[in-house]
């Protein structure tokens, strides 16, 4: 007997009708924020020369403002009360005390994609290691900015009000060319060890416990392995929440954190605003320079053939696919071969967290796409978002003359 | 995950099986008290829950309507009209009690907060026991819950565990905590013994070897897929028991254990997919290094008929396994 239907998995087709699986997606957006946060870094090294003070300025912020996401001391308590007895239930994991700050991470890496495996647990050491991170990309500072954060985790997990007492350091990091991360948390009193600055959260451990080996490595987090995360006392998260988790939160700890800081690295706001589209429009020129670039894209998307080279669709639907996978909900008004108009809620595109707006989202991705629209289509052809400012918004893709070509 | 060169998991895991251990490790406690108590728990427990009389404990499983598990318990009758379940979901369990507790005279609370339990456990667990309570246990049984004290502090002394080996665990107010927690100390150390100090040795590396599992290693799964058939007492009405007699009579997956070639098992998260000649079998529930047998051992589901000895492969690296009784020793 035949089936009656065929089985069904969950996609979003591209606008020329080819289908991006749930997993395709996912990927993608794990290494598009990743590569909006690469972008933003040249910027704060154009600004700040200094890697160690532009460094140490990145952790200040991203780690105040992980302490300021959980409120006034006392409810930065309970929010880690809360939250920790949500997710392990087992109330020996709720004590207030600094090494459970580990743990807590592993979800928030598996959900991003970053596969690897908590190697050991225990009451004076917590050691995590990493295979890989789609953040590989961006350089070491943000290698370093992840260990403010974990210490503001640490911090909020702390049995001493709010200062933690372990020595943490990321000991290896796949953005300095490691085989690993390795993030490892050990506590000062037990091994006496000093008290930490920000520039000094990358040493060695004292007691290193296991290194795995490259054949068995995981190339994929759990969610795309196993189709969903389960973290090691049952608590489960599927792809799909892990997804949009992402989705919204991943823009915020690696763009919006250091963006409060790198404004302030430059001379005024104008200056920042032109260094930063400069960045981003040569990123965007750079992505479909060379000829394979342009033909792996129209065989992703499904373009068909009788789409002429110098069509605006080509970049319209490259675009809608962009906002496809990161979730933003819109709406196409035009789509011919002389425009597109892409349609959206200038919230959805800004705000992909309610609680943090991020409007420079629009600056880096125009200065993007017009720059795309250079070597994917032609110079002919511009991508410009107008109503910035207004409830809505339309992304265009436009033939337009540009005497001024950034 | 533990690894076989982690030199303070073995002190951990031999402590507990040669010698006594303490950790604190309070499950979710959850009382039910009312004159309907009985009857609802009745209900959602596959076991005969009124055999269990006042100062005795036993372990039982919750169940939905598909018959699957979706928790396991230990329901203790503290006295003629309380009783306590030790759970790891108590916010969960809470709801599900409600929901079939309609029109009924039964209270819940959750009383995780009130109190601390410590585990003492190892052969040398009751000369340890002997120098902490202020009381003689006596001939106390397996599955009992005696009121006794530590230093005049008032205790319950529960006398069970997840270790598979002899052993106890005390509840003690919570407020309280320090002074017992001292006194274990102590007495432990008298008894030879010492604190246990790595979580997964005693949450999993210890119970897995003695074929212990959690509910997440029961997910989708009925009692008689995972060797609790036993605790099912189809002569009483229960949540899922329709669903129970048809899986009893055609079982769809089983619970097994697996023992790894490999030397450790990094590639193997928890609900890693299993393969028999590179088809989908199943699923890994958790591997882990096991100090007593001195393997990598793990629980799987996997489809039922498919006989121990055979030769699996689990996870992205084609980890080989064979598959064996899920009782490692």
């Amino acid at each position: 007997m035949l089936k009656e239907r065929l089985e069904s998995v969950k996609c979003f087709k591209t606008a020329w009708g080819r289908l991006i699986t749930e997993e395709e997606a996912y990927t993608q957006v794990n290494r598009q924020i990743a590569a909006v946060c690469a972008n933003l870094f040249q910027v704060m090294r154009i600004f700040e020369p200094s890697w160690e003070k532009r460094t140490e300025a990145i952790c200040e912020v991203a780690n105040m403002m992980n302490m300021a996401v959980a409120g006034t001391p006392e409810e930065q308590k309970a929010y880690v009360d809360m939250s920790l007895y949500e997710a392990f239930n087992i109330p020996e994991l709720c004590e207030k005390s600094s090494w459970l700050g580990g743990i807590t991470g592993d979800s928030g890496d598996e959900w991003e994609n970053m596969a690897g495996r908590v190697i050991q647990f225990t009451r004076d050491r917590v050691e995590k290691e990493l295979d890989t991170c789609p953040w590989d990309i961006v350089g070491s500072e943000l290698c370093n900015m992840t260990t403010s954060m974990f210490t503001a985790n640490f911090d909020l997990a702390s049995s001493n009000g709010t200062e933690n007492e372990v020595a943490l350091n990321m000991c290896q990091a796949r953005g300095c060319g490691n085989k690993h991360c390795r993030v490892v948390a050990e506590r000062r009193d037990r091994y006496g060890l000093p008290k930490q600055e920000w520039l000094e959260h990358m040493q060695q451990p004292v007691d290193p416990i296991h290194d795995t080996p490259r054949e068995r490595m995981v190339k994929e987090g759990q969610c795309l392995r196993n189709g969903q995360y389960t973290q090691a006392f049952g608590e489960e998260t599927s792809l799909e929440k892990a997804y949009h988790w992402v989705a919204q939160m991943g823009w915020v700890w690696s763009v919006q954190f250091p963006m409060m800081a790198i404004r302030e690295m430059a001379p005024d706001e104008d200056e920042f605003l032109r260094v930063f589209r400069i960045v981003f429009a040569t990123a965007g020129k750079n992505q479909f320079v060379e000829p394979f670039a342009r033909e792996g894209l129209r065989q992703h998307l499904g373009v068909p053939r009788w789409v002429d080279d110098n069509d605006g669709r080509l970049l319209g639907s490259y675009i809608m696919y962009m906002l496809d996978v990161q979730q933003v909900p819109y709406r196409t008004e035009r789509w011919t071969e002389d425009e597109t108009w892409i349609c959206l809620k200038t919230e959805d595109f800004t705000a992909r967290y309610e609680m943090a707006p991020l409007d420079e989202l629009v600056d880096a991705y125009e200065a993007q796409w017009n720059g795309a629209a250079k070597t994917l289509v032609s110079p002919e052809w511009s991508c410009v978002i107008e109503g910035r400012d207004d409830d809505d918004m339309i992304i265009k893709v436009i033939r337009r003359e540009d005497l001024r070509m950034v | 995950m533990l690894f076989r060169e982690d030199k303070l998991a073995r002190l951990d895991a031999g402590t507990i099986r040669r010698s006594v251990g303490w950790y604190r490790w309070t499950h979710d406690l959850v009382e039910v008290t009312g004159a309907d108590a009985l009857e609802v728990l009745e209900k959602i427990y596959v076991s005969t829950i009124s055999k269990v009389l006042p100062g005795r404990t036993k372990y039982t499983a919750m169940l939905d309507e598909n018959g699957e598990i979706i928790d396991d318990v230990i329901v203790m009758h503290m006295n003629e009209t309380v009783y306590w379940v030790s759970t790891l979901y108590g916010p969960r369990l809470i709801p599900w009690i409600e929901a079939h507790a309609q029109g009924k005279d039964v209270q819940t609370r959750l009383i995780t907060c009130d109190w601390d339990m410590y585990a003492i456990q190892g052969p040398d667990s009751p000369a340890a026991m002997e120098k902490l309570l202020d009381e003689p246990l006596g001939e106390m049984k397996r599955f009992a819950v005696a009121s006794n004290a530590i230093g005049g502090v008032p205790v319950y002394v529960h006398r069970s565990g997840f270790t598979g080996e002899n052993g106890f665990e005390v509840y003690g107010a919570a407020d309280r905590t320090g002074e017992i927690r001292e006194k274990i100390a102590e007495a432990v150390k008298s008894a030879g013994g010492r604190e246990i100090y790595t979580l997964e040795v005693y949450v999993r590396s210890i119970p897995m070897e003695k074929g212990f599992a959690l509910k997440q290693d029961f997910k989708h799964l009925n009692p008689f897929e995972c060797g609790l058939g036993w605790s099912v007492d189809l002569e009483k009405d229960f949540i899922g028991k329709e669903a129970t007699l048809a899986i009893r009579d055609n079982p769809r997956y089983q619970m097994v254990g697996l023992v790894f070639e490999r030397e450790s098992t990094e590639d193997i998260s928890i609900w890693e997919r299993v393969y028999l000649y590179g088809v989908e079998v199943g699923r890994c529930a958790q591997a882990i290094y096991g100090y007593t047998v001195d393997k990598n051992i793990g629980f799987a589901t996997i489809r039922a008929g498919i006989p121990e000895g055979t030769r699996v492969t689990v996870g992205p690296n084609g980890s080989p396994a064979t598959v064996v009784s899920k009782t490692f020793c």
